[in-house]
């Protein structure tokens, strides 16, 4: 800010006082000007007596009223028979009239004036001197001849230089203070506040007036500043106002674009079907023999995969089968009948591993029946009310146990529909069990309605949730997600399994989403609203 | 000083039984519930036997064994393979490769455990 103060100080006080200076200077060369007019002035004061007649010639006389005239000393004489001949010196001793003076008077009484310097010399100072004729009435009357002290003419021009000076420099000094002060406090005051002004709009204080009521340019600029502000202000406001606005009518494009997009998605899937329809219409031999070969793979696959899963099934029974054998065995140790404490301990561990043993089994036997196809449905009417409330009554004491919310929420409106009721709640008891064990705290959510000809079941956890690399394999038979956890929690590694199976058979689908924090298993079962004629037998290999 | 054994399995209730028959026998018993935990106590305990679970999840009995056998420190410990599989000639071939100084078939009995261990380390 500074530097705005100094620029204007410049551009104000480096004129002024150079033409102070100028001013001055022509002061000075005026007053030298003056020194010589004193020659003039005597000359003149000298021709307005002698036409007056006030001049006698008399000597003291003369004197005494010249000397009161000029307020100088004046010493005059008629001498060398110079009849009309007038002396006159000032400042000085009475001249010498030297021979050259002589001369110069002579020329003086012809009429022509001389004018020289006498340097300092035998006694006397350096003095200017004038030799002029005075003429009355076109005759020269007499001879005045001034004599001027260089010296004292040089000190009194020292002296008013100095006055002139002392001016020029005060004058200057009270210029500049008095801009400082005006600066201060009219213009730069009032470009602060500007300045103040724009800061607080860069900060982004919109309301900001700036208050200056001069009316000159700054206040221009102060009143224009303030339209701007508020010009801002509005089109701010403006601008806020329509990005809102777009950014609803975005969103509300972008939930359209999202319908549009869902169902061109099942439109492509609905053509992607017919083709794969009209395809199978027109297959021939090359396609029949081809697909043979890979039926024989496939064939050769399930026989690998049924390899593999004999032996995990033997692994997975005889375990719990060594288990009761050994323990058993120990118990005839009376060593350890002994200790009441251990036996209980191995007593439970035989019970525990009978029902792995048995669930297993059981499991075992629903996996291969569903292969087979061999599995039997029983249709019965029911409603969607029923399944859940049934779920409930079953799960609803351990959910609250382990200090879970159960959260049922069901669409009305379903109609009965025939379905294998203890299937459907088979899978869904499967689900909740899932849900209970994975989930720590918070909430389990189970949600029925319809949809199409498909009766939709969904069960929302807030648990755990199903790692990243384990949720291809989730529907693999004995599959857990985390073996260390299974332990902690139990089961058999096939539920899930059987679900797929069960759902299929029924004519729907199976499937989840899970990231931690929310794990949502569903499926669908076709909706079918008299029972079925024949009891599906179709073999599923 | 008692024979240390070393069991490594994932089903808690082997763990429990193996650890139980070999106890009485007055083995001194040190479990692991996994092929990684087993190979850190391996290397702290230095014991006279392994017992080996073959179907494990993660790191199963095979890769443990396989692991024992490149470390030049564990290179001739002795290791039983707990199995529900009876070994094809193939398969028997492969456990000789291994090393393998003996294995048990599931479900078995506790004196034929009792029995092939006695025989390994006395």
């Amino acid at each position: 800010m500074g530097s705005l103060k100094y620029k204007i100080l410049n551009l104000t006080i480096i004129p002024l006082t150079i033409v102070l200076i100028i001013v001055g200077g022509l002061a000075i060369y005026n007053k030298i000007d003056a020194e010589r007019g004193l020659f003039l002035h005597r000359l003149n004061a000298y021709r307005v007596l002698l036409e007056s007649g006030d001049l006698t010639f008399e000597t003291s006389t003369d004197k005494v009223k010249l000397e009161a005239l000029f307020n100088e000393k004046v010493e005059f004489s008629k001498i060398l028979g110079y009849n009309q001949l007038l002396l006159y010196s000032s400042e000085d001793t009475v001249p010498l009239i030297t021979e050259q003076d002589k001369m110069d008077i002579d020329e003086a009484f012809r009429g022509i004036e001389t004018t020289k310097k006498i340097e300092a010399k035998e006694g006397r100072k350096a003095t200017f001197v004038i030799i002029s004729p005075l003429v009355v009435n076109g005759r020269v009357v007499a001879v005045l001849h001034q004599g001027l002290s260089k010296e004292k003419s040089n000190q009194r021009i020292l002296e008013y230089s100095i006055f002139i000076g002392i001016l020029i420099f005060v004058g200057i000094g009270i210029c500049f203070i008095s801009s400082l002060i005006l600066l201060d406090s009219v213009i730069l005051k009032n470009i602060y506040k500007l300045k103040l002004g724009t800061i607080e709009i860069q900060k982004g204080i919109l309301d900001t007036k700036i208050d200056i009521k001069t009316k000159d340019e700054i206040g221009d600029l102060a009143q224009t500043f303030n339209n701007m502000t508020s010009d801002l202000k509005r089109s701010h406001e403006e601008i806020k106002m329509h990005s809102e606005k777009l950014e609803t009518e975005v969103k509300l494009r972008t939930s359209e674009l999202d319908e549009e997009v869902k169902e061109l998605e099942n439109t492509k899937l609905a053509i992607l079907n017919i083709l794969e329809d009209t395809d199978d219409a027109n297959k021939d031999l090359t396609k029949i023999k081809r697909m043979l070969n890979e039926k024989i793979v496939q064939m050769e696959d399930i026989n690998k995969k049924k390899d593999e899963f004999i032996s995990i099934t033997a692994h997975e029974l005889k375990t719990p089968l060594t288990s009761i054998k050994g323990f058993a065995e120990l118990l005839k140790n009376p060593k350890i009948s002994a200790n009441k404490k251990q036996s209980m301990e191995y007593f439970n561990i035989i019970i525990e591993d009978t029902r792995r043993l048995s669930e297993l089994i059981t499991d075992m036997l629903d996996i291969t029946r569903l292969d087979l196809g061999t599995m039997k449905f029983f249709y019965e009417k029911t409603t969607a009310n029923e399944l859940i409330t049934e779920l409930k009554n079953l799960n609803e004491l351990v959910v609250k146990q382990k200090g879970l919310k159960l959260i049922i929420d069901m669409k009305k409106n379903i109609p009965e529909f025939y379905t294998d009721k203890l299937r459907v709640t088979q899978i869904l008891s499967n689900f909740v069990n899932n849900s209970i064990k994975y989930t720590e705290k918070g909430s389990i959510t189970i949600e029925a309605f319809k949809d199409k000809e498909f009766i939709h079941f969904r069960n929302t956890d807030t648990g755990v949730g199903i790692p990243k690399d384990a949720q291809p394999k989730i529907f693999q038979r004995f599959f857990q997600a985390d073996s260390s956890y299974t332990r902690k929690v139990g089961g058999t590694g096939l539920g899930l399994s059987i679900c797929k199976g069960i759902a299929e058979t029924l004519g729907g689908k199976i499937w989840f989403k899970s990231r931690p924090g929310e794990t949502v298993f569903e499926f669908t079962i076709k909706f079918l609203s008299n029972p079925p004629a024949v009891q599906e037998k179709d073999a599923k290999i | 000083m008692a024979k240390k054994i070393l069991i490594v399995d994932d089903e808690p209730h082997m763990i429990e039984l193996v650890k139980a028959v070999l106890t009485i026998e007055g083995y001194d018993v040190t479990t692991a519930s996994d092929g990684k935990e087993g190979l850190e106590k391996l290397e702290k305990m230095k014991p006279d036997l392994v017992i080996l679970d073959m179907m494990m999840p993660g790191m199963s009995g095979r890769e443990v064994c396989e692991k024992i056998r490149s470390n030049p420190k564990t290179k001739n410990l002795k290791v039983v393979f707990v199995t529900v599989a009876r070994f094809s000639e193939v398969g028997k071939q492969v456990l000789d490769k291994m090393n393998v100084s003996d294995y048990i078939t599931k479900p078995f009995e506790n004196a034929d455990l009792v029995k092939r261990v006695k025989k390994l380390i006395g």
